[in-house]
């Protein structure tokens, strides 16, 4: 394990205790302790255990969803600012999740478990018609993705807004909230309909991280080392779409995750993917579960959509990004 | 159809492979930018390609290293067409070195240099000893020994050029095709370049095949030369023989002048007008 893996699981660990601690109703770390012992009270075992590890859980897998998926759409696309959010895939997956929504409050029948299947849909259709977008000639181009991305982000989420709309009012200050990006309410069950995605598609992604490495060299050299450029990346593609996909399906349009946690990973550990997947993940997770803290803790009682939080820290973090690529020559 | 380089005469297999292109066109956006041309690179030499700016000389090498899929007519390795063959067995017979390549931010020379090993050992595996030692090997001809924990961002152009060079060598393979390596070297670092693939195609002899657009270059290094313009071949054979004021009239449209190099024996080429 790299020194920095080790340090940002340290780190998460502080925060999974922090996390559990804050929040309108205290436990302090000896409580919990307690609790875990299975000598808490009802209320602090109703805290803990409903409440906050199920909210704790979700925010760890979201976050090692999304950094994985902005990883590796970064390093499929060779555009170090392609992200999840930017590509339209939040976008796709929350225009999916709303027409569900909005299906369902007209009487339709869905099976459980279908929400992060339909997410998955909308985030590959709209991956799809990014990469549409910007093909010119038969050949993605790298540095029209940004532009595409933006334009389908805009598209779909015009399309959600309007849709959003036409719910009723408690549903349409739901989706509201979900779109922003939000952790409340998050419980078991909805954990465990995103833990398959993870479980299948991490280990995937993974064992990918050389051919990863090696299309990073661009796909001249790429073909040149034996690796079946479209092949790939057509695969690879698709697992980041179903890791993004999901990962909005349960949380939301959570922002910059995806952003920051591999650029992060990459300043300390470097380009190589087998090291520096591991560390994105984590630090997304600590992203996503520090952000959490805030967004509960903040202007208490009142709780502030999580992806707002994230926002917040990774918009200034994007500008900067923006400002340094600009002065290269990278866009 | 007899393959270039079937049996030497005494039976034994060949070291070296040839490459050979046939009927090879290629259209790009409407335009054929490769007219039916036949390539035939022989084992075990350094053949240049020469052309002025868009003769196609980059893309025959780009369709001969399969990067692009021709239109029409067929490159074959070793007798089968290169682009029905599965890519990481081509890979394994023939390493590419594009055109001004870009590393990863951050990329130390010696990961770059791993990356050749890819086709031997699959997406998964870690290197093998066997493994590594080819990848020390690659550094040691590339002169590299001394860069290797430095990033390949940070090198010289000529360092950097060595650089991918190894991960080409670390490939081990008996081709080696390379799309204008000295472009934007300075002339002590075109001369390093140059050397080391003379001394890799005499020590190891590996079979090389490269984009020039220095026609001294060629021939002083090449012991083929193919001359394109407009998509097709107008000479290719000997330096010597290809290397005519009236060939170079057809290929660059000025008049030269050619004289013995003092140095090497070979031909010098000025332009007159």
């Amino acid at each position: 394990m790299t020194r920095p893996l080790a340090l940002v699981l340290m780190l998460l660990l502080g925060a999974t205790v922090l996390s559990l601690n804050l929040g309108s109703f205290r436990i302090t770390p000896g409580e919990l302790l307690q609790t875990a012992a299975g000598r808490g009270d009802a209320n602090q075992e109703l805290v803990l255990y409903r409440i906050r590890l199920p909210r704790l859980t979700m925010a760890v897998l979201v976050g090692i969803g999304l950094a994985t998926a902005g990883a590796v759409l970064q390093g499929v696309t060779r555009n170090s600012l392609a992200d999840p959010g930017i590509l339209g895939l939040t976008a796709g997956a929350g225009l999916a999740v709303i027409l569900l929504i909005y299906l369902q409050e007209r009487g339709l029948a869905v099976p459980p478990g279908i929400r992060p299947v339909v997410a998955f849909a909308g985030a590959g259709l709209a991956a799809a018609v990014t990469f549409l977008a910007a093909r010119r000639h038969g050949v993605v181009l790298p540095s029209q993705l940004l532009l595409a991305g933006i334009a389908v982000n805009a598209g779909l989420s015009a399309v959600t807004l309007v849709l959003s709309m036409r719910l009723d009012r408690k549903l349409y200050d739901q989706a509201v909230t979900w779109l922003a990006g939000t952790l409340v309410g998050r419980d078991w069950q909805q954990v465990l309909s995103l833990l398959p995605w993870l479980i299948v598609l991490l280990p995937i992604l993974w064992a990918r991280s050389r051919p990863l490495d090696i299309l990073g060299l661009g796909d001249g050299a790429a073909t040149g080392l034996g690796v079946d450029v479209r092949g790939e990346r057509a695969w690879l593609l698709l697992a980041a779409v179903g890791l993004a996909g999901s990962s909005v399906a349960l949380a939301g349009g959570i922002g910059f995750v995806g952003l920051l946690g591999p650029h992060l990973a990459r300043r300390l550990v470097g380009p190589q993917h087998g090291r520096m997947l591991p560390l994105a993940a984590c630090l997304g997770a600590l992203l996503v579960v520090s952000a959490d803290i805030v967004a509960r803790n903040l202007l208490r009682p009142v709780e502030l959509p999580v992806g707002i939080v994230v926002g917040a820290i990774g918009a200034p973090y994007f500008l900067y990004l923006l400002a340094r690529a600009g002065r290269e020559g990278e866009i | 159809m007899r393959s270039p380089d079937s049996p030497a005469p005494d039976g034994r297999e060949p070291v070296a492979r040839g490459l050979r292109a046939e009927g090879l066109s290629f259209t790009y956006r409407d335009d054929l930018v490769l007219k039916a041309l036949d390539i035939e690179i022989p084992a075990g030499r350094i053949t240049a390609i020469i052309g002025a700016n868009g003769s196609g000389k980059s893309t025959v090498l780009k369709n001969m290293a399969r990067l692009l899929k021709p239109s029409a007519g067929a490159v074959y390795l070793d007798g089968q067409a290169i682009h029905r063959l599965p890519t990481r067995l081509v890979a394994q017979q023939l390493a590419v070195l594009p055109q001004a390549p870009q590393a990863p931010d951050g990329l130390k020379v010696r990961e770059l240099v791993r990356y050749g090993r890819h086709p031997w050992q699959g997406g998964m595996r870690p290197l093998s000893k066997q493994d590594e030692a080819k990848v020390d090997e690659a550094i040691a001809l590339a002169n590299l020994e001394d860069l290797a924990h430095r990033p390949v961002g940070s090198l010289s152009g000529g360092q950097r050029q060595r650089a991918w060079i190894g991960l080409a060598l670390a490939q081990d393979s008996p081709l080696l095709l390379l799309d204008e390596p000295t472009t934007s070297l300075d002339l002590a670092h075109q001369f390093e370049v140059l050397t080391l693939l003379e001394r890799l195609n005499r020590e190891r002899g590996k079979t090389v095949v490269l984009v020039l657009h220095d026609i001294n270059h060629a021939s002083r290094y090449a012991h083929r030369v193919v001359a394109l313009h407009e998509g097709r071949v107008v000479a290719s054979g000997p330096p010597r023989e290809v290397l005519t004021a009236d060939n170079l009239r057809t290929v660059y449209g000025i008049e030269v002048r050619l004289i013995e190099d003092p140095v090497t024996g070979g031909l010098l080429c000025l332009p007159v007008g």
